[in-house]
């Protein structure tokens, strides 16, 4: 059970190469916290100097307030999950478990019961004799659990634990680690691509672009008010629809000349500036007969659908533009290639992004 | 599927395996068959007549205390020099994985050895060790003292030629460590860090066991290779004296051969190394293939 505090943490590998820019974080004590974001962001850079097994070029990492920049991975009081298990092949599972507590020099009855309390925990009491080559790979990836919960250490690293499994394996996985997280309540920090799992596991998200953190928050309120428009898209399954917009005198946002939205007074943009608007693909109705107050209202040609049983997703393009639009829409419904459907969404839905920059504007 | 290829005309197989098979048979075969023969005759230096001895040859050898003494120079030897070699290639090995960017140059470097002849090799290290004007002599009296000269002492002697045997081989075997190393999973390694092992440890615990296939090819690698393929090394530097001392088994089918002209004792030689190759052989094939799999 432990604080991991991050400050200024920056990674350069030789070469220049920079990795991770100047990262602030605090991971409070029992915290289940996702670092995601696209493959070569800086997260498992990050996670492997959180454990050790990086050197850190600059900044401060804190465990329980006490600086660890230089410690070795094993005094650092960790415990890591990799994404390919790395357990050890000429090891059985119970030696694979034993091997930390042995190396810290535990006494033997210790350490039977500990392998037993996370053999039971894991249901893996039938597997303890065998050598991992004789599992299957959810068996293996608790085998590498077990070994991490044995060590009862302060933090847990979690390095795309879950991403070797097939789809539905990585469901039943995901829901035992939360239920594992609720049960040790310990420390988590956790890496993954896949924004799913980062939004149904994490007490809060990091996500992450190009080695800086974009925004860290509740699941709820990365999604409900992304702080940049990269967060915005990364987050959400489909995708954000975008659309360009234009700022006139009045603070107004315009879309293809019709006024979507008043921005405040503090927007820090001159009138005639591009914004980019963005609503989400389930936030858009088919019910847009009138432009009412508090609606937007937009038409798109569609080009296919998706039926996915519950939902169906219609793509196709913002009608007159080459902008691509997404809508979700509950229960089963079809479109013909090129029909054109009016949509509204209530304007409390939209997002505004500076389309320079990238950044949330106010609201 | 397995695709199959199939001739259309019978004797073309035959064809194309016939150099193989010549080879195989004029160089291995037939002297291997003449080996076996000549080992149960006694023969005259000048081949102008032979008498049938039976297992006569292989008596006198195993009373014959100079070829017993052979043996255990062999065993010595061969001994020495697989662990020589192996203990400094794995040390080279490990050196070299680590340094991961100079890993490249410090290996090209490390493999040139391998290219010299055995022969050529030999007399390197005869002139390093030369009583008079090597180099390694001369150093070894002003730091240690130490009155080297192998024309005169045995051990002497043997302690160069397992040095200079050992030498050549160190390439061979660094490229296999190194190979074998970095088939090794790093986070393994990583994941024996964090399970607070320190190096020494997730050596001896976690990278040695997983090397083990390529530690026991080599062995047996190394072992025949000290045993039959250091004659010209040694031939080149000792001529397997002074007073035997440097003479193994392979050595000593030369001696006994071509310089003493006793054909039959020296065939009756030469089918004993084959039967201990043939035992090695044996081994191998038998556990290497369960070694492997951990």
């Amino acid at each position: 059970m432990a604080t991991v505090e991050i400050r200024d943490l920056t990674k350069i590998y030789p070469g220049g190469v920079s990795a991770v820019e100047s990262v602030n974080a605090t991971i409070g004590d029992g915290e289940f916290v996702v670092l995601v974001g696209p493959s070569g962001c800086g997260k498992s850079t990050i996670l492997r100097m959180i454990a050790g097994l990086e050197t850190i070029t600059g900044g401060d990492l804190l465990i329980d307030g006490a600086r660890v920049n230089d410690r070795e991975p094993g005094e650092r009081d960790i415990a890591m999950v990799f994404q390919n298990y790395a357990l050890y092949p000429h090891m059985t599972v119970r030696r694979n478990m034993e091997y930390g507590l042995r190396n810290e020099g535990r006494a033997k009855d210790e350490i039977a019961r500990r392998i037993s309390e996370a053999a039971r925990m894991l249901r893996l009491e039938d597997y303890l004799d065998r050598k991992p080559r004789q599992l299957s790979g959810g068996q293996r990836q608790r085998v590498a659990m077990g070994r991490a919960i044995v060590r009862d250490p302060k933090v847990f690293l979690f390095d795309e634990p879950l991403s070797n499994l097939d789809a539905k394996l990585r469901t039943q996985l995901r829901a035992e680690l939360k239920a594992l997280h609720d049960r040790l309540k310990a420390t988590f920090v956790y890496v993954t691509h896949d924004q799913v799992e980062a939004m149904s596991l994490a007490d809060r998200i990091a996500i992450m672009n190009a080695g800086r953190i974009e925004q860290i928050g509740t699941p709820m309120e990365v999604y409900q008010r992304p702080a940049t428009r990269f967060v915005a898209d990364f987050i959400g399954n489909p995708a954000m629809n975008f659309i360009e917009g234009r700022l006139d005198e009045g603070g107004h946002i315009k879309v293809d000349g019709t006024d979507v939205a008043q921005l405040g007074q503090a927007a820090p943009l001159h009138a005639g500036a591009k914004v980019i608007v963005g609503v989400r693909p389930e936030h858009l109705s088919l019910d847009a007969s009138d432009p009412a107050d508090g609606m937007m209202s937009l038409s798109m040609a569609a080009t296919f659908q998706e039926q996915l049983g519950a939902d169906t997703v219609i793509h196709g393009k913002v009608l007159g533009t080459d902008d691509a639009l997404t809508l979700r829409l509950n229960g089963i419904h079809t479109v013909t290639p090129g029909q054109r459907i009016n949509l509204g969404a209530d304007t409390a839905h939209l997002h505004f992004f500076d389309a320079e920059t990238g950044a949330r504007l106010s609201a | 599927m397995q695709k199959r290829v199939v001739f259309r005309s019978k004797s073309l197989p035959y064809l194309l395996l016939a150099p193989q098979i010549i080879v195989t048979v004029v160089f291995f075969f037939w002297p291997a068959y003449q080996a076996l023969e000549s080992s149960l005759f006694i023969e005259d230096a000048f081949g102008f007549s032979r008498e049938f001895v039976g297992f006569d040859n292989f008596r006198a050898l195993f009373a014959d205390d100079v070829y017993l003494a052979s043996f255990k120079v062999t065993l010595v030897f061969g001994f020495s020099v697989t662990l020589l070699t192996m203990g400094i290639s794995l040390a080279l090995a490990v050196a070299a994985d680590r340094a991961l960017r100079g890993a490249t140059a410090y290996r090209t470097f490390l493999i040139w050895p391998y290219a010299v002849a055995p022969a050529i090799a030999g007399v390197l290290w005869h002139f390093l060790m030369n009583p008079s004007l090597g180099i390694v002599s001369y150093w070894l009296d002003a730091l240690f003292g130490t009155d080297w000269n192998h024309y005169v002492s045995g051990q002497q002697a043997l302690l160069m030629v397992i040095v200079a045997a050992s030498w050549k081989q160190i390439s061979y075997n660094f490229l296999f460590f190194l190979a074998g190393l970095q088939s090794i999973p790093r986070s393994l390694v990583e994941a024996a860090a964090i399970d607070r092992a320190g190096p020494t440890r997730r050596f001896w615990t976690i990278v040695f066991p997983l090397l083990a296939p390529t530690t026991f090819f080599l062995l047996v690698v190394n072992l025949v290779y000290a045993f039959f393929d250091t004659f010209s090394l040694i031939d080149a530097t000792t001529h397997g004296g002074p007073a035997n001392a440097t003479s193994t088994l392979v050595v000593k089918v030369y001696q006994t051969g071509f310089v003493g002209q006793d054909y039959g004792a020296s065939a009756a030689q030469s089918v004993i190394l084959m039967l201990i190759v043939i035992a090695m052989t044996i081994v191998q094939f038998r556990y290497i293939d369960r070694r492997v799999n951990y």
